[in-house]
């Protein structure tokens, strides 16, 4: 199975022109000249910063607002808790919300916006929304049958019974949008690729004019940022 | 829709004498996975009914099915007169509380607003918003005092202890103003002293308030001391003991 295996990568390796020496000691060259501008310019630290500073708002406006929208979309989507055809109808926009990669809906709304930080907090909404409503709908689902007929035997108006859900369940729908926010940070980052604003976009554009010190000092303030969050947001986490 | 809404109003005008009934019922996972069948009960109002049984005789199963959660397989319920097909209209829904083994509680709220969640159907505004009437506050914290939890009534239920929680969900039941409590094992986890007050409680709305209660339960002991009437559910078959 082994020597199968490396007979097919052996074979798929020719075909992509990687079984080349000169493409190996290029890409060595290249590899030396770009490790050599590998330092932190810390003239550019308070650019990263404010760089980091405008990815952090991106992801925190689209974990926010995609939160808010998922929340209402999530309770009618469960089921169980509303009607089947309303379920299946909310679960097939949530579907479609998260299936398409948030760096699709990055450049629609570039074309929509105009480049710039906008683009990319519009589309993290709609990407989290999508999401945190599977999220949600699933932490619901999971809720006990009797507990359901419990409050049911209130008599409880709709928008009350999603309320005492969302508190029974609180703690999870927390963690799920603490991990989310996480998701966002990381790719509030890349969204700068296609113009939709953040850390991304600068570095990008340090890359263009082969200014690999400026974007290296960008990716490692990002970097030891997203480390940061993640420490805060599993600390807050373990303790809930 | 009308007649049918006529026909409940006549049948609870003059067939009321029982605060649940429930005829010929059957149920079964399927055709040849028959849980009971041919189960008759009929609980007086003020009653205190046991129903007892093994696990996986199905007593959970009819509980639910007197609640509308399930529909039985044959066989009718009435509730306060009302014949139930499936899930009950919101009028009569009010009159009855269901009180499940996991207890049904909402975990991250305090004791009071789970107790005052029993009143937001009558105020839904103010529930959303946590904006209850002082009236609402005053009797649910009447009800918390009547079995002895109002001190804890800004606790989160998910600190207190399982006698606590027990207690909670009767208050709950109580708000509602329910005239029948359908309890799912409400003492199965409970030492010997809290189950004696738990069920005193229950008790004590019969007696008091002429509320009926459907409990189902293990402990004999428990059931010939609290009990007016017990049955027992086995081998498919709802049996009378006393």
């Amino acid at each position: 199975m082994v020597w199968a295996l490396l007979l097919i990568a052996v074979i798929l390796a020719y075909f992509l022109g990687l079984i080349d020496l000169d493409s190996w000691l290029k890409a060595s060259r290249n590899l030396s000249t770009f490790a050599s501008d590998l330092y932190i310019r810390v003239d550019l630290l308070p650019d990263a910063l404010h760089a980091v500073g405008e990815t952090f708002i991106i992801a925190l406006f689209g974990t926010v607002v995609g939160a808010l929208i998922s929340y209402p979309l999530s309770a009618m989507s469960a089921q169980g808790v509303t009607a089947r055809w309303l379920s299946l109808a909310i679960r097939t926009v949530s579907n479609v919300l998260r299936t398409v990669p948030a760096i699709f809906w990055g450049i629609l709304f570039v074309v929509m916006f105009g480049p710039g930080n906008v683009a990319g907090a519009v589309a993290l909404a709609l990407y989290t929304a999508g999401y945190l409503s599977k999220f949600f709908y699933e932490t619901f689902e999971n809720v006990n049958k009797e507990h359901y007929e419990a409050l049911g035997s209130l008599a409880l108006p709709w928008m009350v019974m999603a309320k005492a859900l969302f508190k029974h369940t609180e703690k999870q729908m927390v963690s799920h949008t603490m991990f989310m926010f996480e998701y966002n940070l990381r790719t509030a980052s890349i969204l700068g690729i296609v113009g939709a604003g953040g850390i991304g976009y600068y570095i990008t554009q340090y890359v263009s004019i082969l200014n690999y010190a400026a974007a290296f000092t960008f990716f490692m303030v990002i970097l030891l940022f997203v480390f940061l969050v993640d420490g805060v947001s599993y600390i807050i986490r373990k303790k809930m | 829709m009308i007649v049918q809404g006529r026909e409940d109003a006549i049948e609870e005008t003059v067939g009321s004498m029982y605060a649940v009934e429930a005829i010929d019922l059957a149920y079964g996972y399927n055709n040849n996975s028959i849980l009971f069948d041919n189960v008759n009960l009929a609980v007086e109002h003020g009653k205190s009914i046991a129903i007892m049984g093994r696990s996986g005789s199905g007593k959970s199963t009819l509980l639910r099915i007197i609640n509308g959660a399930i529909r039985p397989s044959r066989g009718s319920v009435r509730i306060l007169g009302i014949r139930v097909d499936g899930r009950y209209n919101n009028g009569l829904r009010k009159r009855v509380a269901y009180i499940p083994q996991s207890l049904g509680l909402v975990e991250n709220a305090t004791v009071l607003e789970n107790v005052l969640l029993a009143k937001a159907s009558e105020s839904q505004v103010r529930a959303l918003l946590g904006l209850w009437k002082k009236e609402y506050i005053d009797e649910a914290m009447g009800i918390l005092k009547s079995i002895g939890l109002h001190e804890k009534a800004r606790s989160k239920v998910n600190r207190l202890s399982g006698g606590e929680r027990q207690r909670v969900a009767i208050a709950r039941a109580l708000m509602q103003g329910a005239e029948v409590v359908l309890a799912d094992e409400p003492v199965s986890n409970l030492d010997r002293d809290n189950a004696h007050s738990i069920l005193d409680i229950f008790r004590r709305m019969s007696k008091n308030n002429s509320r009926s209660s459907l409990i189902v339960m293990h402990d004999k002991a428990l059931a010939e001391e609290y009990a007016d009437e017990a049955y027992l559910l086995a081998d498919g078959r709802l049996a009378r003991l006393w």
